[in-house]
């Protein structure tokens, strides 16, 4: 198995909705960790399944460089939870780059998580982004361009 | 939503890369104080405001993670100096 898609977690939504996990998407912070294809991600995982460094989120298959995108992943910023228009509530957030001189190689996807959130569950998951195939940099500049609709996105 | 990637590469000769790892180093890691920083910054604001051990222990976790950012920006910008890399 491995990466196929990109997913909102589950226990995400259920746990926003239900009161259960105090994330706050204009105000916590998140993360960003790269992750390689020996992983097989699953929206249905229980809350705590979906943290960092849990599951399939373990950091043996995380993909890393020390000072140019660090294990745990690199923060996001001007985050932006946008429900200005009809029938749409879509999380966006800069395009996250690399330093410049950064070894990361065969990047398939990446977690999104809340890096504020200690508790219930601490790093819990917010999605995770597929890169559609096999991703690599050396000595340069590895960024994410969000799609233009966003990280994460409901459409009501 | 599936994001688009874009990864460029360099070419560099052995001498230039410690030089380019530093400098980008330096870049990304002030990005990364700065995001912890404001992390920080939130927190101690919710501490005062609204104190509660679930926020005391968010801001816990986020003075730690800013101290061990800035002691990597330090390790490296040492480094940098000694190698007389001008930023």
């Amino acid at each position: 198995m491995a990466w196929s898609n990109s997913k909102i977690f589950r226990p995400f939504l259920a746990d926003v909705l239900g009161n259960v996990a105090a994330f706050d998407l204009d105000a916590d912070t998140y993360k960003v960790a790269l992750y390689n294809n020996s992983i097989t991600p699953d929206n249905d995982v229980t809350s705590a399944n979906s943290a960092y460094n849990v599951g399939q989120w373990a950091t043996v298959n995380e993909v890393y460089e020390a000072g140019q995108w660090n294990q745990a992943g690199a923060a996001l910023t001007s985050v932006v939870l946008n429900s200005s228009s009809a029938d749409v509530v879509f999380w966006d957030a800069a395009d996250l780059a690399s330093g410049s001189a950064a070894d990361l190689a065969t990047v398939y996807g990446c977690l999104v998580y809340d890096d504020t959130l200690t508790t219930p569950v601490a790093d819990q998951g917010v999605s995770y982004n597929y890169f559609g195939g096999s991703n690599s940099v050396v000595n340069g500049t590895f960024t994410i361009i969000w799609h233009a609709n966003g990280i994460i996105r409901f459409t009501l | 939503m599936n994001p688009a990637v874009m990864a460029h590469s360099r070419q560099l000769n052995a001498q230039q890369v410690p030089a380019a790892k530093l400098v980008g180093a330096l870049e990304y890691l002030t990005r990364e104080v700065g995001a912890a920083l404001d992390a920080v910054a939130r927190l101690t604001g919710l501490m005062q405001t609204n104190p509660s051990p679930t926020v005391q222990s968010q801001l816990t976790a986020a003075q730690a993670q800013l101290s061990a950012l800035q002691l990597q920006y330090a390790a490296a910008q040492a480094e940098a100096t000694l190698k007389g890399i001008l930023l």
